[in-house]
């Protein structure tokens, strides 16, 4: 990776808004590479992410940072390391109202190393729906796995929510060493 | 080996079998031995909500731990150790842990050293707000202020009830409020439901500029979870205190130190993180800075100038 850039992976299943939170802060619309939704099981949505999302925001005239949304589907787990790759972190995105959510967690926080590669910051949609798992259930999920994640009630379609786990994954990265505060 | 005593109540028939199972796991794992024990020998009560209520109370007014069960989408208690039944081995063993910690130190999370006499007008409607997390529920209300000026909490302290009024100024300013006392009203139909996490996290946020009287200045602090700033909408000095406190422990001081940050702001931040039953705190040694992130030693320094940038870029202006 160059050393005036770097990237931030948003991954989570399908429907979860990674798409939309990319949307949300890069400087043009994300380059996607969409296919017909053949899962209707997992999501019934029209299009979902076969490759990848790709946004960018720049800087300055030399310097950028790169937005890659995973596909949401395991058997695109092989995209998800090759897009973690050098990542400066992680924002996990996860749909309160889907049945397996959970398991998802799960499944997206140690595909990415658990926060010990790099910091991941976690993003729960939906948790205020009736019938969908309260916030309270995904916290309680790390805690008993003695991980603590930032761990947030969010709508991605509001740029202030997208906004809000981009600067915490910043503060875990400044606070990772607190002398670049001031550097 | 370290031989520490637990008493048990209030739980029902399949969690009290659970837990008695998974004790005998986790027995002398740790160095520590785990024995179950009369309430009044116990180092440490593990209460549920069932009930057990004569125990709770008294228990509540001593300084000895207490693990709050709650079950299934209950809410989270705000007592700083909690279990979730569905019991899961590891997070058994964390919990324990972390109260043999405590109990090794000098009453952490409990005011070793007060700062405040308790009866200290300032400190009474938080205190009472954390004495009632230590207390079993039988389902009432309890109630601090009068007229409009007023709110309710449920004794389990899944919601309170305060006017719109009320809701939007707890968020921003202190509401200088009574200690909470029993009540036999419930709270008007106008006013709104709201979940306690929040009042508890505004109550010790826009608090006095002091440690709290039951945390103790000496102690070591992090996380045991983040509050959710999504509802909460924290501020970039509270998001890098949740930070620094996720990556190690820091001492009031050393927080203070580290973060660049003034006391007041510091002491308000751990005083809401420990009404809110997110804090650790233990007199265990101070390991700031040795977790193991491998992203530590990678992204030092490479990253300063981006993340300012990016934060510029993006109108993160904290």
């Amino acid at each position: 990776m160059s050393e005036h850039e770097f990237k931030i992976v948003f991954t989570g299943p399908m429907g979860a808004g990674k798409t939309t939170a990319i949307a949300a802060i890069s400087d043009e619309a994300p380059v996607s590479t969409d296919v017909i939704n053949t899962d209707h099981d997992a999501h019934d949505k029209a299009l979902t992410t076969a490759g990848l999302d790709y946004g960018r925001i720049a800087i300055d005239e030399n310097t950028g940072v790169r937005l890659y949304g995973t596909p949401g589907q395991l058997r695109f787990r092989f995209m998800w390391e090759i897009l973690g790759t050098n990542a400066a972190g992680v924002i996990v995105l996860v749909d309160a109202a889907q049945a397996d959510a959970l398991v998802q967690l799960d499944a997206f926080v140690d595909a990415f190393g658990a926060g010990r590669r790099m910091p991941i910051v976690i993003g729960v949609g939906r948790s205020g729906e009736a019938g969908a798992h309260p916030l309270d259930a995904f916290v309680q999920r790390l805690e008993s796995r003695g991980l603590t994640l930032p761990t947030f009630g969010v709508d991605v379609r509001r740029r202030d929510d997208v906004l809000l786990l981009i600067d915490t994954l910043l503060c875990l990265l400044e606070m990772a060493d607190p002398t670049r505060m001031n550097a | 080996m370290r031989k520490r005593k637990i008493a048990v109540v209030g739980l029902a028939d399949d969690a009290s079998h659970a837990f008695r199972s998974m004790l005998r796991i986790v027995d002398g794992r740790g160095g520590i031995s785990w024995t179950l024990a009369a309430p009044d020998e116990a180092d440490v009560l593990l209460a549920g909500v069932h009930s057990g209520e004569e125990v709770v109370k008294p228990w509540a007014r001593t300084n000895k731990p207490l693990i709050a069960v709650y079950e299934g989408a209950a809410t989270r208690p705000l007592t700083p150790y909690t279990l979730h039944h569905p019991f899961r081995v590891m997070q058994l063993l964390g919990v324990l842990d972390d109260v043999d910690l405590a109990l090794a130190g000098a009453a952490p999370n409990e005011p070793a050293r007060p700062t405040h006499r308790i009866g200290d007008a300032s400190w009474g409607f938080a205190e009472s707000l954390r004495l009632l997390a230590r207390s079993s529920s039988s389902g009432q209300f309890y109630v601090a202020g009068h007229g409009h000026e007023r709110l309710f909490v449920r004794d389990d302290l899944s919601a309170y009830y305060a006017s719109t009024d009320m809701a939007q100024r707890l968020a921003h300013t202190a509401l200088d409020l009574p200690a909470l006392v029993l009540s036999s009203q419930t709270p008007p139909a106008q006013f709104e439901c709201r979940p306690v996490f929040e009042l508890a996290w505004f109550t010790g946020l826009h608090g006095p500029e002091t440690p709290a009287p039951w945390l103790d200045r000496q102690a070591a602090h992090r996380l045991r979870r983040w509050p959710d700033f999504g509802r909460l909408r924290g501020t970039r000095d509270q998001l890098a205190l949740a930070a620094l406190l996720t990556h190690g422990s820091y001492s009031r001081t050393r927080l203070i130190e580290t973060s660049r940050q003034s006391a007041g702001r510091v002491d308000r931040f751990l005083n809401a993180c420990a009404l809110s039953g997110v804090l650790h705190s233990s007199n265990e040694a101070i390991a700031a800075n040795d977790a193991t992130n491998t992203f530590v030693a990678n992204s030092a320094a490479r990253l300063g100038g981006l993340i300012r940038g990016l934060r510029s870029r993006l109108g993160l202006t904290g």
